[in-house]
């Protein structure tokens, strides 16, 4: 038991290292300066943007299915010139 | 094997404060028997009898004044024997004085046995910095001292924070800006300029004015002699092609069905004009109704051509 929690706390160190890993090589590129922050930081917000508009879009649809001006046949017109 | 502390220390008779520190117990170790060896363990047994006589005198005091009140303070100097012949480089002393009745555990380091008990506990928490710092670990557990910190995963939960931000300044300042184009009852009787210089012979432009689309149309001579040779009185809505025109070069109607609405579309119907998808009306290369439900023709708009290639409605 003990040698479990040993063993266990040991991967969980490791994991931890090495998963931190991802975390403290993205803030060695983008934190070091303010200006790369901002920057960072406008673009997650405009990618962002879209993506939340992108998935209450989807769930709109989802949740309207059928109700749509596009979901009606195709209304007939006559093109003649 | 004596177990001693190495600190020299004299007593002063006159009232100072005391500071007795707290370190770690040393065990030294001198063996031999030859002069220096014997020399070395007295001089060492008689630097730990001192100590603890000193302490001693201490806990009597305090015992006998019936706690810290009057506590005679006492003044230690201490002084550092670095030199090789005592075999020991650093300060290290150990003893501590437990005082009567005092004996639940607090996260603050009580320094009532440094005999401060006259100043409030932040004062004297401040003038006796100490590195024994105990963590409240009741509600959040503390990352032991060597572990790496989770900073740059906390700063980034932080930045998904700051994305929601930079959108809602974004939003606020467009409200702002946007806030002050004009209001609706302006635009309601607003005119418009069109430039007609990129408008192709035969084809057709659709503009916003005050709210409802307006055609224009760059008629070809085909289109106006086609609009001019039309039986006036079998019209539903007589009216001439000249009197709709200024230039018969340019036809401007509002594009609204004059039955229920709708916007026609154009090139489309049975007479060479527009089609209104909604109930089946046919306008005619002028706007004039033709066949379906419209009773009117398409609305000639209040316009003028303040030169060669621009328009100017309403």
């Amino acid at each position: 038991m003990a040698a479990a929690a040993a063993a266990a706390a040991a991967t969980a160190s490791a994991a931890r290292r090495g998963g931190g890993g991802l975390w403290e090589g993205l803030y060695r590129v983008l934190m070091r300066r303010n200006s790369v922050y901002v920057t960072f930081i406008v673009a997650g917000a405009f990618v962002g943007e879209r993506v939340v508009d992108y998935g209450v879009h989807r769930l709109w649809e989802y949740n309207n299915v059928g109700k749509r001006y596009e979901d009606i046949p195709v209304l007939g017109q006559r093109q003649s010139e | 094997m004596l177990r001693a502390l190495f600190l020299r220390h004299f007593i002063s008779t006159s009232a100072i404060y005391v500071n007795l520190v707290m370190f770690e117990a040393l065990e030294i170790s001198i063996g031999g028997n030859d002069a220096e060896a014997r020399r070395k363990r007295t001089i060492w047994a008689l630097m730990a009898a001192d100590v603890r006589r000193l302490c001693l005198l201490l806990e009597e005091s305090c015992t006998r004044s019936g706690g810290l009140a009057h506590l005679r303070r006492f003044r230690v100097s201490v002084h550092l024997s670095n030199t090789s012949r005592w075999g020991c480089k650093r300060l290290i002393t150990a003893y501590s004085i437990d005082f009567p009745g005092y004996a639940s555990e607090t996260l603050v380091p009580r320094h009532q046995d440094l005999g401060l008990a006259d100043l409030p506990a932040t004062v004297a928490a401040v003038k006796n910095p100490t590195s024994k710092i105990t963590y409240d670990e009741h509600n959040h557990e503390r990352y032991p001292p060597g572990d790496p910190s989770k900073r740059a995963f906390a700063y980034f939960v932080l930045t998904g924070g700051r994305f929601v931000y930079a959108s809602l300044l974004r939003l606020l300042i467009l409200k702002l800006v946007l806030s002050m184009s004009p209001s609706k009852d302006v635009l309601a009787l607003a005119s418009l300029e069109v430039d007609l210089s990129n408008i192709a012979l035969g084809s057709t432009v659709t503009v916003k004015w005050r709210g409802k689309p307006v055609f224009i149309r760059r008629r070809t001579e085909q289109d106006i002699k086609l609009a001019n040779t039309v039986d006036i009185s079998s019209l539903r809505d007589p009216q001439v092609d000249a009197d709709r025109v200024k230039n018969p070069e340019w036809l401007v109607v509002v594009g609204v069905c004059t039955h229920l609405g709708c916007i026609p579309l154009p090139n489309a119907g049975d007479f060479g004009g527009w089609f209104c998808p909604c109930h089946g009306s046919h306008y005619d290369i002028s706007g004039r109704i033709r066949r379906g439900p419209a009773p009117f023709n398409l609305e000639v708009p209040q316009y003028s051509f303040l030169d060669e290639n621009k328009l100017l409605i309403g």
